[in-house]
C-alpha cells in the first residue's frame, strides 16, 4: 500500500462525484465494447430455427442448452476437451519461451552497445515486414527437412528465439529505465547477468505482463501453425477445431460454434483478469529499491 | 620527450583497455541476442532466402518452380489493375485508421490507469472487442449490424436520419466500417499504453501538481514525453500492421464489393493460396516489404527529434 | 510488495523444464519402435488414456495409409464413423485421418504437396483436380478398376465421367450432383404462380421472378445468384457449348457473344425493378447458408446444387414445402441446361505411401451398404445404383427427394474438366472486373461481356 501515501480521507471525499461520473461515462461506454460477447453468448444459447431469425435480441426465446453439449463431443469421439488441453500447453509454454527470451535479448539490444547492433536491430524489425503467408512454405519444407512435421516442434522451437515484436516493445521499456540504477550495480561488482536478471527483470514488469496476454491470445487464437504442422486430429487446437466445423455449402450447426467459441474465450479472459492487476504496479509502486 | 613517451604510453594503455572493453562489450551483447541470432539463422533467414527466390518465379504450389526473372514485377505494376486497387485500399485504411485507433487507445488508456473500484473489469471490457478478433463471431455480427436492417440503421432512425443502406455491400461504405472495427478494437495499442503510463514515477505528478501545473500542461510536459518511447512503439507497430492487415477483410468482406477492401495483405494471400500463384504473390509480398521499411524508415528518422529516452539523460 | 516473478530462478527452472520436455518430444520420436506415426507419438506422450484405448496401438503388423477431407462437423462425425467401420472390417489396415474446414483445406494440401506429404487419398474438388493430376499428384485408379479392387460393376458411366482426363480416370465422384432452382412452394401458391415445367426456358424465369414480386413484394429469387457463373455455362450448356471451350484455351461463348448479354441485360432488369435484392445487399449478407433471403423466407427461389437440397431443409426449417427444379435454357436451346456433375471427389496421390490400401478404401466408401447409411448422402447421391436401391428406405425425405430428382433428370453430357486457370478467371476477373462493375451500372450488358472475352481469353491462352 505505499503506493498512495499521500491520500488522507478528505481528499477522497471530495472526489466522490468525480467517481461517480468515471463509473457513469466509463460504464456506459463498457457496453458499447462487451456487445459482441454478449451477443456471441447469447447466440450461443440459441436454437438452430431463432439464431439467425432473431439475430438483433440479446436474449434467447428459449435456452438451447444443447449447444453446448454438442459443440462439446467434437469430431469423432475427440472432444473438445482434447483440444482445450492442446491449446492450453501451446498457448502456455509457447507464451514462456517467447516472453523469457525476448526479456533476455531485448536487455542485449537496449543495454549494451555492441559493433553491429543497430544492423541485427533493423534485420529484425524489417522480418516484421514481410507478410507470413509467404514464409509459409520455406518454413514447411525446412521443418520438413528438419524431421518435425506432425509434432509440436516447429510450434514451440522457434519462440525461443524471441519475437521481434516483443523484442521491441521489452528494448523501449528498458530504454525507459534510468541507467542509474546499472551502473550502481556495476559499481557494486554485478555482471551483466546479475544486473538483468536482479534489476532491469524486475521493473519490466509492466512489459513482460503486457507481453503475455499479448503472446498467450495471439498462440490461442493461432490456427494457421496448428493446421500446418499437426495433422493428427488429437493434437487440434481449439482454435482449428473450431475453423473445422463450418463448411458454407453444408448445414453447419451455429449455435454449437458460437457455443465452443465463446468457451474459447475463458480462458483468455481469466488470463487478462489474473494478470491485469499486476499493470496498476508499475515502476512508482514497486520503487526503485530492486 | 621522456613525458610525451609516457603520455603516448599510457594513451596507448587507454585505447588497449578500451578496445579490451568494447570487445567485451560485443561479446556480452551477442551473448545477450544469440537466441535471437540462432534462430534467425536457422529458421527465418533460410526461409526468407527462398522465399525471396520464388518471387522471381511461376510457381503453383503443385510443380517445382520455374524462374522467370522479372515478369511477376512487370504484371504487377503494368498489367493487373487489382493490384492497384489494392494499394489504394491499403494506403486509405492505413491513413484513416491507424492515427484514430492510437488516439483512441491513448485517451482509454489515460481514463483506465487509476486505483478505482472495478477497474480491472473495466479493463477486461475495453480490451474485449480485441479478444474476439477475426473470428467467425465478429465477421457475422459487424455484416449484421451494418446490415440495411441492421442496428446501425436502427440507431441513425432514432436520430431521425432515414438510413436503409447496407452499408457492407456499398463500394463507398465498406471499408469505413472495416476502419470503424479497427478503431474499435484499440484493445493492444491500449493496453501498451497502460503498462506505458505505469512506468512514469508518480512523484513527478505530484511535483508537478504542488507547482500548480495544469491538467494539460502535465499531460504535455510529463506524459508525452515520458510515454514517447512507447507511443513511438505503438506507432511503428501499428503502421507495420495497418500495412499487413488481412484478416478482417477476410472474414467480412473478402476484398468486395468493387475490390474497395481488396487489401495488399488480402490480395496477395488471394494469389498465393486461392488462385496458387505462389511465386506471384511472394513477389507482391516484397513489394510490400520495401513500401514499410520505407514508412518505417521515415518514423525512425523522425524519432529522435521527438522520442526520449530515459537511459540518455 | 508483490512481484509476478518472486525470484528470476523460477522462470528459469520453468524455461529449463519446457527444454527437457521438448527434447524428450524429439528423442521418441527417434525411437519409436511401434507402427504408429510420428504424430500418434507425440498424442501418445500427451494422452496416454487415449492412446490406451486407440485399437490401432495394439495389433503389430498394420498397414497404414491417411485420408484427408474437408468439411463441416456433421460430414466429419458421418467420414470418422466410416472410417472406423472399415477399421472393424479391415483390421489389417489403421488409417490415419485428418479434416479441416473448406477454407483451410487448400492452403494444407498445398503446404503438404510442396513437402512431398500428400496423404494418400485426398478429397477433390471439381476446379482443382485438373491441376493436381497435370502436375503429376495424382494416379490414375484405372488399373484398381481393371483389377476389380475398385468395382464399378454398378457404377454408370455417366456418373464416373466428371474425373477423366483424357482417357485416364484420376478422381473417383463421390456423390453426383447437378445444379438446381429449388423454389419454396409456399411463396408460389401465395402468389398465385404456377410452378414453372421442367424444361423451363430464361424468359420463363424473368416472368415468373417478376410475377413473384409483383404479388408478393418477395424476391423472385436471392442469394448470389446473378454471380454465379455456373448460370452461364448453363446457359451456353443447353446451345450445345460451355463456359470454356472443348481444349480449355479460350471461353465457350467466344463466337456468340448475344444470349450472354442478353442473360446479363435481364440480370440489370430484374435488379432494377426490385424482383431480386440488389448486388449491394447480396454482398452484405454473409456467406453462410443459413442467412440467405431464401432460407428466411424472404425469396421464392434459390440457385443450389442438388446436395445442399438437404441443407436446405435442415435450415430452412422442417414446415417449408420446397421443391427442386432444373436450371432454365436458353429460349434457343437443342439440349437440357443440366448435366451430372460430382459433389466432390477421391483421388489417390502420387505422394502417398499405401496407394494400394487406399484403393481398398475408395473401393469400400462406393459399394458398401453399412457405410452409405451411416454417410446418407451427404455428399451427393452414391454413385452406385445399388447403394441408391439399399439406402433410400433409410435416408431421410429431403435425401430421397434428391435421389428421385437426379434419377427423372433431362441431363446433357459433362463437359471436359475447368482449365488451371479457372480459380484465377473467377477470383480476378469475373467478380471484380465483370459482375461487379455490371451490378453497380459502372458497365453496360454489353461491355461486360466484351471486356471477360477479351481479358479471359487472354488469360486462357497464356495458362
Amino acid at each position: 500500500m505505499q503506493a498512495t501515501p499521500t491520500t488522507p480521507q478528505k481528499k477522497k471525499r471530495s472526489i466522490r462525484s468525480r467517481d461517480v461520473l468515471f463509473h457513469l461515462i466509463v460504464g456506459g461506454l463498457c457496453l458499447l465494447m462487451i456487445y459482441p460477447i454478449i451477443w456471441m453468448i447469447s447466440s450461443s444459447f440459441k436454437g438452430p430455427s431463432e439464431i439467425w431469425t432473431n439475430v438483433t435480441s440479446l436474449i434467447p426465446k428459449t435456452f438451447a442448452w444443447g449447444n453446448y453439449s454438442e459443440g462439446w463431443a467434437g469430431f469423432g469421439g475427440i472432444t473438445f476437451a482434447t483440444y482445450f488441453r492442446n491449446s492450453l500447453l501451446y498457448a502456455g509454454f509457447g507464451t514462456l519461451a517467447i516472453v523469457g527470451s525476448s526479456a533476455f535479448i531485448a536487455y542485449g539490444f537496449a543495454r549494451i552497445k555492441f559493433k553491429g547492433r543497430n544492423f541485427w536491430f533493423s534485420i529484425m524489425i524489417l522480418t516484421l515486414m514481410l507478410p507470413g503467408q509467404v514464409l509459409l512454405i520455406p518454413q514447411y519444407i525446412l521443418f520438413n527437412e528438419l524431421g518435425w512435421v506432425n509434432t509440436f516442434l516447429p510450434l514451440i522451437v522457434p519462440r525461443l528465439a524471441g519475437g521481434p515484436f516483443f523484442i521491441f516493445l521489452m528494448v523501449q521499456f528498458i530504454r525507459g529505465i534510468p541507467r542509474d540504477l546499472d551502473e550502481a550495480a556495476e559499481i557494486d561488482g554485478a555482471g551483466r547477468f546479475a544486473i538483468f536478471w536482479r534489476i532491469i527483470l524486475p521493473l519490466m514488469q509492466p512489459a513482460l505482463i503486457t507481453a503475455a496476454i499479448f503472446s498467450f491470445y495471439w498462440t490461442w487464437e493461432d490456427f494457421l501453425s496448428p493446421l500446418i504442422y499437426l495433422s493428427d486430429p488429437r493434437l487440434y487446437t481449439v482454435s482449428l477445431a473450431l475453423r473445422s466445423m463450418a463448411d458454407p455449402n453444408a448445414a453447419t450447426n451455429w449455435g454449437a460454434i458460437f457455443a465452443m467459441a465463446t468457451l474459447s474465450l475463458v480462458p483468455v479472459f481469466i488470463l487478462f483478469i489474473a494478470f491485469q492487476k499486476y499493470l496498476v504496479q508499475g515502476i512508482s509502486t514497486t520503487g526503485l529499491k530492486g | 620527450m621522456a613525458t610525451t613517451t609516457a603520455q603516448t604510453a599510457a594513451a596507448e594503455q587507454h585505447r588497449a583497455s578500451e578496445r579490451k572493453r568494447e570487445r567485451r562489450e560485443t561479446l556480452s551483447g551477442y551473448m545477450f541476442i544469440s537466441p535471437w541470432l540462432i534462430g534467425f539463422l536457422i529458421f527465418t533467414l533460410l526461409p526468407l532466402i527462398g522465399s525471396l527466390y520464388l518471387a522471381f518465379t511461376d510457381y503453383n504450389l503443385t510443380s517445382a518452380p520455374e524462374w522467370v526473372g522479372l515478369q511477376n514485377f512487370e504484371t504487377m505494376f503494368f498489367n493487373d489493375p487489382r493490384y492497384w486497387k489494392a494499394v489504394r485500399a491499403t494506403f486509405y485504411y492505413v491513413f484513416a485508421a491507424i492515427p484514430a485507433r492510437l488516439t483512441f487507445a491513448l485517451a482509454v488508456a489515460m481514463i483506465l490507469d487509476n486505483h478505482r473500484r472495478g477497474i480491472g473489469f473495466y479493463r477486461a471490457a475495453y480490451y474485449a472487442p480485441s479478444i474476439i478478433g477475426g473470428s467467425v463471431a465478429v465477421a457475422l455480427m459487424w455484416r449484421r449490424i451494418f446490415a440495411s436492417d441492421g442496428v446501425f440503421n436502427g440507431f441513425l432512425n432514432i436520430l431521425g436520419v432515414p438510413a436503409s443502406q447496407a452499408w457492407i455491400g456499398l463500394p463507398s461504405s465498406a471499408i469505413w466500417t472495416l476502419i470503424l472495427l479497427a478503431v474499435w478494437q484499440f484493445g493492444s495499442p491500449m493496453l501498451i499504453f497502460l503498462a506505458g503510463l505505469r512506468q512514469i514515477p508518480e512523484s513527478l505528478y505530484e511535483s508537478a501538481e504542488i507547482d500548480g501545473a495544469t491538467p494539460w500542461r502535465k499531460f504535455f510536459h510529463i506524459t508525452i514525453p515520458l510515454l514517447s518511447s512507447v507511443i513511438f512503439f505503438n506507432l511503428i507497430m501499428q503502421l507495420i500492421s495497418g500495412f499487413l492487415v488481412f484478416t478482417q477483410a477476410l472474414v467480412i468482406t473478402n476484398g468486395g464489393p468493387l475490390d474497395s477492401t481488396l487489401f495488399y495483405a488480402l490480395y496477395l494471400y488471394q494469389r498465393a493460396f486461392v488462385n496458387f500463384q505462389m511465386g506471384y504473390g511472394t513477389a507482391m509480398a516484397w513489394v510490400l516489404l520495401v513500401i514499410i521499411a520505407i514508412f518505417t524508415a521515415i518514423a525512425f528518422k523522425t524519432s529522435s527529434a521527438w522520442v526520449f529516452y530515459e537511459d540518455e539523460g | 510488495m508483490k512481484r509476478f516473478f518472486k525470484h528470476p530462478m523460477h522462470l528459469f527452472l520453468v524455461l529449463i523444464a519446457m527444454l527437457l520436455w521438448l527434447v524428450a518430444c524429439s528423442t521418441d520420436e527417434g525411437t519409436a519402435t511401434e507402427p504408429t506415426t510420428d504424430s500418434a507419438e507425440v498424442a501418445g506422450d500427451m494422452e496416454e488414456s487415449d492412446s490406451a484405448e486407440d485399437p490401432s496401438d495394439s495389433s503389430a503388423a498394420q498397414e497404414e495409409f491417411s485420408l484427408q477431407w474437408w468439411g463441416s462437423q456433421d460430414r466429419h462425425e458421418r467420414t470418422i464413423a466410416t472410417v472406423e467401420l472399415f477399421q472393424e472390417s479391415h483390421p489389417e489396415y489403421n488409417i490415419v485421418y485428418e479434416f479441416v474446414g473448406w477454407g483451410d483445406y487448400w492452403t494444407s494440401l498445398a503446404t503438404k504437396g510442396a513437402g512431398g506429404n500428400l496423404p494418400d487419398v485426398i478429397q477433390q474438388d471439381y476446379a482443382r483436380f485438373f491441376q493436381f493430376a497435370q502436375d503429376g499428384l495424382l494416379i490414375p485408379l484405372d488399373p484398381y478398376i481393371e483389377s476389380g479392387v475398385i468395382d464399378l460393376s454398378s457404377v454408370p458411366d455417366s456418373a464416373i465421367e466428371g474425373g477423366r482426363i483424357g482417357d485416364e480416370l484420376y478422381a473417383l465422384s463421390l456423390g453426383t450432383n447437378s445444379q438446381s432452382y429449388v423454389i419454396d412452394l409456399d411463396i408460389f401458391e401465395e402468389a398465385g404462380v404456377p410452378v414453372p415445367a421442367p424444361d423451363w426456358t430464361w424468359a420463363d424465369f424473368e416472368e415468373t421472378v417478376m410475377a413473384i414480386h409483383e404479388a408478393t413484394g418477395k424476391y423472385g429469387i436471392a442469394g448470389g445468384w446473378a454471380t454465379d457463373n455456373g448460370q452461364v455455362n448453363a446457359l451456353y450448356l443447353s446451345l450445345g457449348s460451355g463456359f470454356y471451350s472443348e481444349d480449355g484455351k479460350s471461353l465457350g461463348f467466344t463466337d456468340n457473344p448475344q444470349p450472354l448479354i442478353d442473360h446479363y441485360a435481364m440480370i440489370m432488369r430484374l435488379q432494377d425493378a426490385g424482383a431480386i435484392p440488389h448486388y449491394s445487399e447480396e454482398s452484405a449478407n454473409p456467406s453462410t447458408l443459413e442467412t440467405n433471403k431464401f432460407v428466411t423466407g424472404d425469396a421464392a427461389m434459390y440457385f443450389a446444387h442438388t446436395n445442399q437440397f438437404v441443407a436446405l431443409n435442415t435450415a430452412a426449417g422442417e414446415d417449408r414445402n420446397l421443391m427442386m427444379l432444373p436450371v432454365p435454357r436458353s429460349v434457343d436451346a437443342t439440349q437440357s441446361a443440366n448435366f451430372l456433375k460430382p459433389s466432390m471427389f477421391f483421388s489417390l496421390t502420387s505422394q502417398g505411401n499405401n496407394p494400394d490400401a487406399g484403393a481398398i478404401f475408395i473401393d469400400y466408401f462406393t459399394n458398401s451398404v453399412e457405410a452409405n447409411e451411416i454417410l446418407a448422402a451427404e455428399r451427393g447421391v452414391p454413385i452406385s445404383t445399388a447403394i441408391v436401391e439399399a439406402i433410400k428406405p433409410v435416408v431421410s425425405a429431403p435425401s430421397a427427394a434428391t435421389f428421385d430428382f437426379l434419377a427423372g433428370l433431362d441431363v446433357s453430357p459433362i463437359r471436359p474438366p475447368d482449365p488451371t486457370a479457372h480459380g484465377d478467371l473467377l477470383t480476378n476477373i469475373y467478380g471484380p472486373q465483370v459482375m461487379e462493375p455490371l451490378l453497380f451500372e459502372q458497365i453496360t450488358p454489353e461491355d461486360a461481356v466484351a471486356l471477360l472475352i477479351e481479358q479471359g481469353n487472354a488469360l486462357l491462352a497464356n495458362q
